[in-house]
């Protein structure tokens, strides 16, 4: 085999990490060459994730916004034989396009691109065979992992992509089903459950969480499930122990739980978490493991043991968001090229794109408390704002968090527009801001931003009353 | 060209055009769907099906039903207990299964059973039955849903089975043999178009009709590209392990450089577990005869 090819990067992986990765180090001048086993670029999150699902939770969010304005006069019901790709039929333009403009990013920045699997030969070398069985060696000085994840599937759980189905199959499912049970309740989890529903699937959601969405605020959490469970037959069980799940070989599954209750569904969602893509990476052989939960553990810098390898993304575990990812891998190659950082690594936001939509940023009520002793918190309910009654998403709220002073830490939004609405609270965090600039300054008239008003002139009223006390 | 011999035929007349002509003039016969395997299809697309109503479907027609219960006892669906009842047959192998084998089993009594091409659309079939089951295991390989797989590969060929059920009709006019190799051909060139009216005539689900349409063009398809693509390799590792007198030989090196794999984005050693599976293909396509 002839001598590798000498790169200044070498990237394992074009998803939002190493397509960030790729141009923070073109844009330096580096040569660059991204390796992706998927035919173009974009990874789990333009082909299996992100935007497919996105896609079609807008055909659902605008159904159930007719159902919701025309519902009284018209009657809208989706027929029994429709099927699932007519409801994503935008889907494969939106990815077309979506692709078209990385790779034409990259190209413009002449990224070298290399589609086949890598596996590491070395610490600075890397083997990519092509879906040929043609194999080439890269070196690389700097390498960035940035393989992504995969639907975990527990041994347990007899997924057979037909009946039960993980993330990535359930979007191809020939038609909608009538009932679905959905095993999770994270993110994806949610955000499947909801557009489910939505699309007037009875969905069982069921977790041993008591609550889905954990990591969230409880009130969110509580306005969640209320919202979720207003759809008709659907309804989230927590704490529930999965004793065995199987299709019954004739028409349903079941689910049945330790305490014998069971659900019956015709089909099944299993979105128990996903698994770093680590398998055929060889990663031993540059000299890396994977922790007890199959990450490979880096640093705050996304630096990995070995100083010149770096990994970015889902394979380094929570949280696993597109935007958390892409920051990852610039921060990763910035690091690497020695070129300076910035913090503000904790002011990412969280976008959720269930139905209604949920976003935070910053502290939550109760870390805030935990770490400040105290907090004030302002609530807006979105049915109190004029937008929200003319748009009727009246089952928003937000809910803004800060210190004594006013001083912004934090925001918790659900409802339509919230992944939109969080950036407001997460630049007056970024500046230090206080609440008073929420009031003091002037937002269209209706919005729903205006939410921000209301919450804040209730943090100042809080303030006013504890002001003796604060000295 | 066992069938084939037995019916007036000329090499003077172009195959291929007179098979133009037909589709351009709307002149084929196309076979009519059979009722209950109507049924089925339109079942599969239902959300309210459930196996009672399957079944009662199933019982209004007693060949069919027998048949069934022919291949639920078949080694391909490794019974340990004789299946002797169709709701049996029906708990032990799904309800999908079960309506794979009703499509299979009414598409092939009514649309591959021209005797003067007997020994032909028995190749077909048996083709078609291993496409089928590749195109769901492919599928399943990429994680993708395999509701629908087994009838886009079962379904693939359907036009050659058409144009193969008008053979006799088609050419009446001389005496001698359509030689084999203006057959194929004339096969391979219009299998596509007849399998499109036969999609529109059926009403077809899309991905359905796609498979029959695009499966050796898949960058035409619209909606559902990935499927065609499944179609199509399924059908080359369909000629590899069981090569008929119809089509092309594939030798596993065409497989290994043709350009749907890369499509498919699937790896040297992801193809080898599919052909791994070649086995019980075979055993299928046999327990379907």
């Amino acid at each position: 085999m002839s001598d590798p090819v000498r790169y200044d990067v070498v990237i394992v992986g074009s998803g939002p990490a190493g397509q960030k990765a790729a141009i923070q180090a073109a844009k330096e001048d580096r040569r660059v060459c991204v390796v992706e086993r998927e035919q173009g670029v974009g990874g789990a999150c333009v082909h299996r994730g992100t935007i497919p699902s996105k896609t079609l939770r807008e055909t659902a969010v605008h159904l159930a916004g007719f159902r919701l304005r025309v519902g009284n006069h018209v009657q809208v019901t989706i027929p029994p034989d429709l099927q699932l790709a007519s409801l994503m039929d935008r889907m494969e333009s939106v990815v077309a396009a979506h692709v078209k403009y990385q790779d034409a990013q990259l190209r413009r920045n002449h990224v070298e691109q290399l589609n086949g699997r890598a596996r590491f030969v070395g610490p600075h070398e890397l083997e990519v065979e092509t879906v040929y069985g043609e194999r080439r060696r890269l070196w690389g000085e700097h390498i960035v992992i940035a393989t992504g994840s995969r639907p975990r599937t527990p041994a347990e759980i007899p997924i057979d992509h037909e009946h039960v189905l993980d993330s990535d199959s359930v979007l191809n499912m020939a038609y909608l089903p009538r009932s679905l049970t959905v095993l999770g309740s994270g993110v994806i989890a949610s955000e499947y459950a909801t557009i489910f529903a939505a699309l007037g699937v009875h969905v069982t959601m069921i977790d041993k969480a008591e609550r889905p969405l954990a990591f969230l605020d409880r009130e969110i959490q509580s306005r969640f499930v209320e919202a979720f469970e207003c759809n008709p037959g659907c309804v989230y069980v927590g704490g529930a122990s999965i004793a065995r799940v199987e299709w019954d070989g004739v028409s349903e599954v079941v689910t049945r739980l330790a305490n014998g209750w069971e659900a019956r569904s015709q089909k099944l969602l299993c979105a128990l978490g996903r698994v770093a893509n680590v398998e055929g990476l060889d990663i031993g052989a540059a000299g890396l493991a994977t922790n007890e939960r199959g990450h490979i553990p880096v640093d705050q810098d996304c630096r990995t043991v070995v100083p010149h390898i770096f990994a970015a993304g889902d394979v380094i575990g929570p949280p696993s968001l597109a935007s958390t990812s892409m920051e990852q891998g610039r921060r990763a190659m910035r690091c690497a090229l020695g070129l300076p950082l910035t913090a503000g690594d904790e002011l990412i936001p969280a976008g959720i794109y269930t139905i209604p939509e949920i976003s935070s940023v910053g502290l939550g009520e109760a870390a805030a408390r935990k770490q400040f002793g105290d907090c004030l918190v302002g609530r807006s309910r979105f049915d109190e704002l004029a937008r929200g009654q003319i748009a009727g998403c009246t089952e928003g709220l937000l809910k803004l968090v800060a210190d004594l002073h006013g001083k912004v830490l934090g925001a918790q939004i659900i409802g339509e527009g919230a992944t939109e609405l969080i950036h407001l609270a997460q630049m007056a965090a970024m500046h230090g801001d206080t609440v008073d600039m929420f009031v003091d300054k002037i937002f269209n008239f209706p919005t729903l931003a205006e939410a921000y008003r209301v919450a804040a002139f209730e943090i100042m009223a809080q303030r006013r009353a504890r002001q003796p006390a604060a000295g | 060209m066992t069938g084939a011999a037995a019916m007036p035929a000329t090499s003077t007349l172009h195959l291929s055009e007179l098979f133009r002509k037909q589709i351009a003039e709307r002149r084929l016969e196309l076979p009519m769907l059979p009722g209950v395997a109507a049924e089925v299809l339109s079942l599969v697309q239902q959300e309210s099906t459930d196996a009672a109503r399957l079944s009662a479907v199933i019982h209004r027609d007693q060949t069919l039903a027998s048949n069934i219960l022919r291949v639920a006892n078949s080694v391909a669906f490794a019974a340990r207990v004789s299946v002797t009842s169709l709701q049996q047959a029906v708990s032990r192998l799904g309800m999908a299964q079960i309506t794979e084998i009703a499509m299979a089993v009414s598409v092939k009594s009514r649309v591959f059973a021209n005797p003067l091409c007997a020994e032909l659309l028995k190749g077909l079939w048996r083709h078609s039955v291993i496409t089928g089951f590749f195109t769901k295991e492919i599928a399943r390989l990429r994680r993708r849903n395999v509701e629908i797989a087994f009838l886009c590969g079962l379904l693939h060929d359907i036009g050659k089975a058409v144009l193969l059920s008008n053979l006799d009709r088609v050419v009446t006019a001389g005496k001698a043999q359509v030689p084999m190799d203006e057959l194929t051909a004339a096969l391979h060139e219009h299998h596509a178009a007849a399998g499109a009216l036969l999609a529109k005539e059926w009403r077809m689900p899309e991905q359905l009709a796609e498979a029959v349409v695009c499966h050796h063009d898949y960058d035409k398809a619209t909606k559902f590209a990935d499927s065609a693509m499944m179609v199509c390799l399924a059908d080359l590792v369909a000629h590899f392990l069981a090569p008929t007198s119809l089509g092309p030989a594939a030798t596993c090196e065409a497989i290994r450089g043709h350009p749907v794999l890369a499509a498919l984005n699937l790896y040297p050693d992801q193809l080898a577990e599919l052909l791994g599976k070649g086995d019980q293909a075979l055993q299928l396509a046999e327990s379907m005869q």
